[in-house]
């Protein structure tokens, strides 16, 4: 249903070094790089639901918006702290720390929210046990 | 990589009417809500998901620019309806309809009644050769 998701930026260079180490974690890379935009896709494989940055197509500034989010899906809890140490690390800053939203057991959904530095929202979860 | 993306909305009720009109005979349906009354889209559980919401934050919705999901479709055809529907619906023309790449990636544009921007798509990606 998702082919990509696409983020805006302001700084290209600054978004490329974030995104290149953080999602480097997820196994994702560079697999489109466009010079008109910048648009630059990263995946784990051209099958897979992906995430672009890219300098808005209308020119004007990247704006992050309120109410959008990506949520990336982790294999266990660790990963997720993991996942948001790196993200403020890189220059993110905290949007939630890592923690079980609302009930634990089973299908307990453990996330930790933060902001690239841009501004957009991003959550890694892990559902289910540690 | 993405179980699921959000897009905020100030007027749930329409947006809901919205996504549910322009998801009709995709195969894309409701699927659960979440507690502050999100309502989360899509095909089957494990398939990333679409969740249409108010802000967490309980101010306004704002869409953001640079920000954009692109669906997949199966064929040209499809996007070509996928599109109309859109706009039947009320939605913002932002691209008709074509190939913006030969042969890999056929799509149209439109914005939701948030300004939210979607694609429509129907990709030869995965034909694409994956340096590594």
């Amino acid at each position: 249903m998702i082919g990509y998701v696409t983020l805006g930026t302001n700084d290209l260079d600054q978004a490329r070094t974030y995104y290149d180490a953080l999602l480097g974690e997820l196994g994702a890379k560079r697999l489109i790089e466009m010079e008109e935009n910048g648009f630059t896709l990263y995946g784990v494989d051209m099958t897979t639901p992906s995430i672009a940055i890219t300098r808005p197509d209308n020119g004007e500034p990247a704006q992050s918006g309120n109410g959008n989010m990506i949520a990336l899906q982790m294999q266990e809890r660790a990963q997720v702290d993991t996942f948001y140490q790196k993200a403020l690390e890189l220059g993110g800053s905290d949007e939630g720390a890592p923690g079980v939203r609302g009930d634990d057991g089973a299908m307990a959904f453990y996330a930790a929210y933060f902001r690239d530095p841009e501004g957009n929202k991003l959550c890694a979860f892990r559902l289910g046990p540690p | 990589m993405i179980a699921y993306t959000m897009l905020g909305t100030n007027d749930k009720d329409r947006a809901f009417a919205f996504y549910d009109a322009v998801f009709e005979g995709t195969g894309i349906k409701r699927m659960f809500k979440t507690p502050a009354g999100g309502q989360f889209y899509g095909k089957t559980p494990g398939e990333p998901m679409l969740c249409i919401t108010s802000p967490y934050d309980e101010g306004d919705a704002c869409h953001g620019n640079g920000t954009m999901v692109a669906l997949q479709c199966e064929t040209t055809e499809d996007v070509d309806a996928f599109h109309a529907r859109a706009l039947a619906q009320g939605a913002g023309n932002e691209g008709d309809p074509g190939w913006r790449a030969p042969d890999m990636f056929y799509g149209a544009y439109f914005r939701d009644h948030d300004q939210n921007k979607i694609c429509v798509c129907k990709t030869n990606f995965a034909a694409i050769p994956v340096k590594n």
